[in-house]
């Protein structure tokens, strides 16, 4: 067995424990699948070279969405893709509720997803199950871009109202 | 819910609202972005309303895996969609049915197990790292079944070796080198060696089934799977159903076996492995160095029991004993003769030299060359055709062919301005091993095999591809200067080519052609120091049976375009359709008497 530091590994463990908030964070301001989990990669290399910088007791989570949005703006910009301005980014990370993504609301998103009508159900199944971009959505499904778009975001709409009901008020991210 | 068809094409919400959404899909434009970024800054409001509207879309996909299992289906088939041609697959693999019909377990509890696991995961994802190395992501990214990329460079895997190999699924063959996608691989019996694109090495046993989900992460369903990393590397992660399996830069094999059971085993470096069972909060990463191996068991009270660690108990290296034919789109009988050649003869005896040969051009000197004969089609009316001749002494070897060539000696490629086209103007081809260690058959691979064939050779394969004493002679006859042209090409085609090398001066090559009367052919005679062959220090004796291949190449009437060209003493148990001088083993035997 190895004798790690104890400290770098306590980061490490909270990373583990907020990884799918950072993953969710990742996509929220970069939707791109295939690159979310590269940048989550990077994210905690960097927090593992930084560790020595977290102080115990202080937020994590804030700490490491400030590392993770600028990975992401990097990763934005060596892709060549139109950004978000790094301090903008700052203010919105800095707005993002503590509970936002929390495992919890996971979870409860997962059952809300079995409640969805047929039909949005296959879209959202084409969108977060398959990856599909609405471009192939709407290919494979004969419709247009924006249709599938508009019928994206109602039924986000709806999952997220989904989530809201079934979890107490006390659950709900303080904004 | 309801069931809401969208029949408007309208977005929710107001602009702000209308802007996000844009964003979540990925579909803002530059000036969109720009007019975002305006009202995120300016407003509180915004940015709160930002993180209400891509909360859905950042779990999305989590979410998704556990409402569904975490390998995706083809869901266009549950409504009237068309068919899709990337990322598809007929049957939910990975949804919970598919789990329960693996090993059994109930889908009630795998669906339950999954989303334990999302919370619980974070306990039990937690590794040693004494420095730097690479976190495996782990929600697994599956994207569906394992196929043929389409034309998006680089693949994420290659097939780039095969043994005994049977597939579950006749539609993904498996072929070396292959391009794979991430997805699931099946194999019903024999074993498949994938390079992944940033070098990891997975060597899969079959019966087996893996889910190849990215760069550093797969998902061993069933079977055994070795991981070799390249130098430097660590982080892939190898989780089965139970057992998470983290490489800290190694060599580590693993066995999903019936009942969730997990071996692990390290071979090199080594890894940290946790049990995922749930609701076992004792449960710690346990790392185990090379040398050991472990079992994890969902039943066990002690995880992980120590097992006796045996060296060859996993397929660690498949055997390059085959080559692998390659056709440059060429299908057509004709063509494939041209490329090919249709060779007959498999050996030749190089005979020890009993009196001093004069290179005259003439085979006066040859009685006792028993060589080969042979011609381009097969036919006795072929006018190309070849009398092959080897002779050896202690200082050299010697060379002599008789060529039936309708345009003989009339080679328009000047040595000295385009001697890497010798062979192209009417010429003949002899490459040779003089390896004694090595014998025959020979083995090394020009570079251009392996990137023909998508292939990363190894360290090993490289150097074999270096082997000093591998020689590829051409010799022509430069008509414009009369002279008898000689270029030697060392190794598998490295480095630099000699010219014409120490020619007329002591110690150099001796060579001599003389025209048919008929004008219908010609021949031609070479003596070639051993010195030029690197092996003068140790030349081949009687008795050994090393490497060699002939080629005879027939140009136009101006000696400038390649016409014709067949190939002779070759290995037939190798694939016809591969190029001699790319692949040694091709080589046929050169039998020392």
């Amino acid at each position: 067995m190895g004798t790690p530091d104890p400290h770098m590994l306590r980061v490490q463990q909270l990373f583990v424990r907020h990884q799918g908030q950072l993953r969710a964070f990742v996509l929220a301001i970069w939707p791109d699948f295939g690159r979310a989990d590269d940048v989550l990669q990077e994210v905690f290399l960097t927090v593992s070279t930084k560790a020595a910088d977290f102080q115990e007791g202080s937020n994590f989570l804030a700490w490491a969405r400030a590392i993770t949005q600028r990975k992401v703006h990097e990763a934005r910009r060596l892709a060549r893709k139109p950004t978000i301005s790094p301090d903008v980014l700052e203010s919105l990370s800095a707005a993002c509720p503590e509970a936002w993504a929390e495992d919890r609301r996971l979870a409860t998103l997962a059952e809300c997803l079995k409640l969805l009508p047929p039909r949005a159900e296959q879209l959202v199944r084409l969108r977060y199950h398959k990856e599909h971009s609405p471009p192939e959505i709407a290919q494979l499904l004969g419709r247009t871009v924006n249709s599938v778009n508009v019928a994206l975001a109602k039924a986000r709409v709806a999952l997220r109202e989904c989530v809201n009901r079934h979890l107490a008020p006390s659950d709900l991210p303080a904004t | 819910m309801s069931d809401n068809p969208t029949t408007t094409e309208s977005l929710p919400g107001d602009h702000l609202d209308r802007l996000i959404h844009s964003h979540l899909d990925d579909s803002l434009s530059a000036e969109g972005v720009r007019e975002l970024e305006g009202l995120l800054r300016d407003s509180a409001t915004a940015r709160t309303r930002f993180w209400e509207l891509a909360e859905v879309d950042g779990l999305g996909r989590d979410a998704a895996r556990l409402a569904w299992g975490d390998a995706p289906a083809d869901e266009a088939s549950s409504g009237n969609s068309k068919s899709i041609s990337t990322n598809s697959r007929n049957s939910p693999a990975g949804s919970p049915s598919d789990h329960a019909a693996r090993g059994g377990w109930p889908q009630g509890r795998w669906i339950a197990a999954a989303v334990a696991g999302a919370v619980v995961s974070s306990l039990v994802a937690i590794v040693f790292l004494p420095g730097r190395f690479t976190f495996p992501i782990g929600s697994g990214a599956a994207r569906g079944t394992a196929q043929t990329a389409p034309v998006s460079p680089p693949p994420l895997a290659t097939v780039t070796n095969t043994r005994f190999l049977l597939t579950n699924d006749e539609t993904t063959p498996l072929a070396i080198g292959q391009s794979l996608t991430a997805g699931e691989i099946g194999l019903l019996g024999g074993a498949v060696e994938l390079t992944l694109r940033n070098g990891v090495v997975i060597t899969l046993e079959g019966p087996g089934e893996m889910e190849l989900r990215g760069e550093l992460s797969a998902f061993l369903h069933a079977g055994s799977a070795v991981v070799r990393m390249p130098e430097g590397m660590s982080g892939f992660r190898l989780d089965t159903a139970t057992t998470d399996v983290l490489d800290l830069g190694t060599e580590f094999a693993v066995k999903a076996a019936p009942g969730f059971v997990t071996d692990v085993q390290v071979f090199d470096g080594a890894v940290v492995a946790s049990s995922k069972s749930a609701g076992d909060n004792a449960r710690f990463p346990t790392r185990l160095e090379a040398g050991q191996a472990a079992r994890f068991s969902p039943l066990g009270a002690r995880d992980p029991q120590s097992i006796a660690y045996l060296e060859n108990r996993f397929v660690r290296r498949l055997p390059r004993d085959a080559g692998i034919p390659f056709r440059p789109g060429h299908r057509d009988p004709a063509s494939l003769l041209r490329l090919f050649g249709r060779p007959q003869h498999d050996a030749i005896v190089v005979s020890r030299v009993r009196e001093p040969v004069t290179i005259d051009g003439r085979l006066n000197d040859w009685r006792l060359g028993p060589g080969f004969m042979s011609s381009r089609d097969g036919t006795d009316s072929c006018p190309e055709w070849v009398d092959g001749r080897m002779m050896y002494d202690d200082s050299h070897l010697y060379i002599a062919a008789h060529v039936g060539d309708p345009a003989p000696m009339q080679s328009s490629i000047d040595p000295a301005v385009d001697p890497d086209l010798g062979w192209r103007g009417g010429s003949v081809q002899v490459r040779v091993s003089t390896d004694r260690q090595m014998g025959w058959p020979a083995s090394g691979n020009s570079a251009s095999y392996y990137s023909q064939r998508k292939i990363v050779p190894t360290v090993e394969e490289k150097a074999l591809a270096d082997n000093p004493r591998f020689a590829h002679l051409t010799m022509w006859f430069h008509a414009a200067s009369q002279t008898p042209c000689l270029t030697i090409h060392r190794g598998m085609l490295v480095g630099e080519l000699e010219v014409n090398p120490s020619a007329g001066q002591p110690g150099g090559y001796r060579g001599a052609f003389s025209r048919d009367a008929d004008g219908k052919g010609y021949i031609l005679e070479y003596a070639i120091p051993w010195r030029l062959l690197n092996c003068e220090d140790d030349p081949p004796q009687a008795g050994d049976t090393l490497a060699t291949v002939w080629q005879v190449h027939w140009s136009d009437e101006v000696g400038r375009l390649d016409r014709q060209h067949m190939v002779e003493i070759r290995n037939l148990l190798e694939p016809s359709e591969i190029n001699v001088w790319e692949r040694a083993a091709t080589w046929g035997r050169a039998e020392y008497q």
